[in-house]
């Protein structure tokens, strides 16, 4: 399974991907895609200088799939990470105010009745979850 | 209220600057994660699931217009404009920067409030009664005596680095509406046979991965050795407890290995050894801290308000609200009033800028300046004239602050779950909000009655899921989130932990299996007096099971 290198942002905390150019990205779709283990932790070892360098905190490995819609998480618990609370948190006041502007990549709200595709390990099929967007 | 004195603002304020220091050296890399961290978490400082978490400490829930006026501001400057009210009548911030945290913290201490006793193996900030000072049915205000716990607890030398964290709360009225018996130790206000007033002990309560309900330890501890008794209590816990396993190092461990009664003779033989040096409380210092929480010059009122009966009798919304949200006060021609922070299909406990905004100023204009927030994730104006309800209600309303839920089925206790929280297994709040809409807020939510739901995302169980009416486990399961049921407990005076119904239900099962329990409820009570936690321990699981899973 490809996989991708994570962590959050040392002065925000905010999720981010180590990317193709070396940069760290908060969109996973920038993420570079390790195709193997031994590549991954080859990436992993560079993205821990990163947090030596106090750019990051705690990167990790993260296993991701690829389709034609681009890289997505596998764990309900990246996806989240990776597209930000499932529920609609902000406030309409806040997100009315800065409506205009472009959201953060990990806080994004996602359309009415967003569904989260999780592919199970295995290949079992797929579970549908869908978020509640009130 | 408290108001900080000299020592109090010079202890805050040198916080502040000590952790301004400790992050700016983080940023330039003088402090790498691992030594930064443990000062990060004595700040109140969490790094979750999307960005860090600041978890600010509201002592015993009593909160100024102008301290959440405050919390409005930090919302909107330096979050995404809410905060997110906790089971420990704490405020958390989902999403602020690191690098801002040493600035809300000086905000905070302009208004007297911190972060310190939010995090690490210490004394936790202390709970107490939410209606703490105004129900009619108190024996005495607890939060003094909290106050008290709390100035000798803050950065105790010896109590800093505890087997686990340690969780202290006070309750004043015979009713326990701050979960006593499942806290590590509870006070409970009593009145002895010579009329004098002071404690019963509870000690080992506790929920997460082992809930065990408090043992009693002692059934009257004179106010004057409140200090001497819980430091000889911390001093076994602190020897004892154990170091070996996180798991099992909380006190309620010690206390269910070592039996309740070995625990006593201990704590009782070091408060022997200890109970005539320093600890002992004057009189005079509960006096000069009672002063602070002495009971504001109420307006005299006639115990019968024209204008809130006229508008309860025309006015069935309005009579509802009344009905659900608002209890008897101490003094007459007044009441104390629940501010829903669950409305239908909403996320529980959290709280728009906008709304502690309104919150502040009805409690500044309506309520003595006071607020409080409850361990149910709800907010409360506790002394309102019932002359002014009726305007009271009409601000609320024009805010969709007026859900006439308290103590209902959509009345909900979650934690933030996998949407934020980087211990989470499940998610709580969407599984809320769909029972919430499932139920709503007509005539089938008040045909239930009192009901309480409440929902952990994990077995650490900050939602309370153990003594929920219904409790809700989030787990992870083969990939997919499952959600197991338990029935029957409860956290007030009548404390038990609920058990598990059977296997675990899918996200998309979950909702539907909790109609069922409601359902078999309302079938198997006798009349709508009996409430479910009632009707449970008397029919007991058999009925739920059957329902639930047939003959699987």
């Amino acid at each position: 399974m490809p996989k991708v290198i994570s962590a959050n942002r040392l002065a925000d905390g905010i999720v981010v991907y180590a990317g193709r150019d070396g940069s760290w990205s908060e969109r996973l779709s920038q993420a570079k895609i390790f195709a193997s283990k031994a590549e991954a932790e080859a990436g992993l070892l560079i993205a821990q200088n990163d947090a030596q360098r106090n750019l990051v905190v705690e990167p990790v490995v993260v296993e991701v799939t690829e389709d034609a819609s681009g890289l997505r998480a596998v764990t309900l618990r990246e996806i989240i990470r990776a597209r930000g609370p499932t529920i609609d948190f902000l406030p309409r006041a806040w997100a009315f105010a800065r409506g205009a502007g472009p959201p953060p990549a990990n806080s994004a709200r996602q359309g009415p009745k967003a569904v989260l595709r999780i592919p199970r390990l295995g290949g079992a099929p797929s579970v549908i979850l869908e978020s509640m967007n009130l | 209220m408290y108001r900080y004195d000299e020592f109090d603002k010079s202890f805050v304020a040198g916080r502040v600057t000590q952790f301004r220091d400790q992050v700016a050296r983080r940023l330039s890399g003088e402090l790498d994660e691992e030594q930064f961290r443990p000062l990060r978490l004595m700040n109140g400082v969490y790094l979750q699931l999307h960005a860090y978490m600041l978890r600010i400490a509201i002592p015993y829930g009593t909160l100024s217009s102008r301290q959440l006026r405050k919390l409005a501001f930090i919302a909107r400057r330096y979050d995404k404009g809410y905060g997110h009210f906790t089971t420990r009548q704490n405020i958390q911030f989902n999403w602020p920067a690191l690098k801002d945290c040493p600035d809300i913290l000086n905000e905070l201490a302009e208004v007297e409030m911190h972060a310190i006793q939010t995090s690490g193996n210490c004394i936790r900030n202390v709970t107490a009664d939410q209606f703490a000072g105004a129900a009619a049915d108190e024996i005495e205000d607890p939060r003094p005596y909290a106050e008290i716990l709390r100035q000798w607890s803050s950065l105790h030398p010896e109590y800093s680095f505890l087997p686990r964290k340690f969780k202290i709360a006070v309750n004043g009225a015979a009713k326990d509406r701050a979960a006593i018996r499942v806290h590590d130790i509870g006070y409970q206000i009593v009145k002895n046979a010579d009329g004098e007033v002071g404690f019963a002990v509870y000690v080992g309560g506790g929920q997460g991965r082992t809930p065990l309900i408090a043992h009693k330890i002692r059934d009257f501890l004179p106010k004057v050795d409140l200090i001497a008794y819980t430091n000889a209590i911390m001093r076994i816990y602190n020897l004892e407890g154990r170091r070996d396993n996180k798991f099992k190092a909380r006190i309620k461990i010690l206390l269910h290995e070592k039996g309740a009664d070995t625990i006593r003779a201990e704590v009782e033989a070091e408060f022997a050894d200890h109970r005539d040096d320093a600890l002992a409380l004057p009189q005079e210092e509960i006096d000069r801290i009672r002063a602070y929480f002495a009971p504001p010059a109420f307006p005299a009122r006639a115990t019968t308000s024209l204008a809130f009966e006229k508008r309860k009798a025309k006015d069935p919304t309005f009579a509802r609200f009344v009905a659900q949200n608002v209890v008897a006060h101490k003094t007459p021609g007044y009441g104390i009033v629940t501010i829903s922070l669950k409305s239908i299909g909403g996320i529980p406990g959290d709280a728009s800028a906008e709304a502690m905004e309104t919150v502040a100023h009805l409690a500044e204009r309506f309520s003595q300046d006071e607020v409080r927030v409850s361990h149910e994730q709800n907010l409360v104006l506790p002394h309102v004239a019932l002359d002014d309800l009726p305007e009271v209600f009409d601000w609320l309303a024009g805010q969709g602050l007026a859900t006439a839920n308290t103590g209902l089925v959509t009345d909900i206790i979650a934690c933030p779950g996998l949407d934020y929280c980087g211990l989470a297994t499940a998610r709580s709040i969407p599984i809320a909000q769909r029972i919430s809409q499932r139920f709503g807020d007509g005539a089938r939510a008040r045909e239930i009655g009192e009901l309480k739901i409440n929902i952990s995302g994990c077995i650490n169980a900050c939602g309370h899921h153990h003594v929920g009416h219904i409790g809700i486990l989030g787990l992870e399961k083969s990939g997919s989130e499952a959600y197991q049921i338990t029935l029957g407990g409860s956290a007030d005076e009548t404390c038990s932990v609920g058990a598990i119904t059977g296997r675990s239900f899918s996200s998309d099962e979950i909702v539907d299996a909790i109609e069922t329990v409601v359902d078999t409820y309302l079938k198997f009570r006798a009349g709508s007096a009996e409430d479910f936690l009632a009707a449970y321990r008397r029919i007991g699981m058999e009925p739920f099971k059957e329902a639930l899973y047939g003959r699987e």
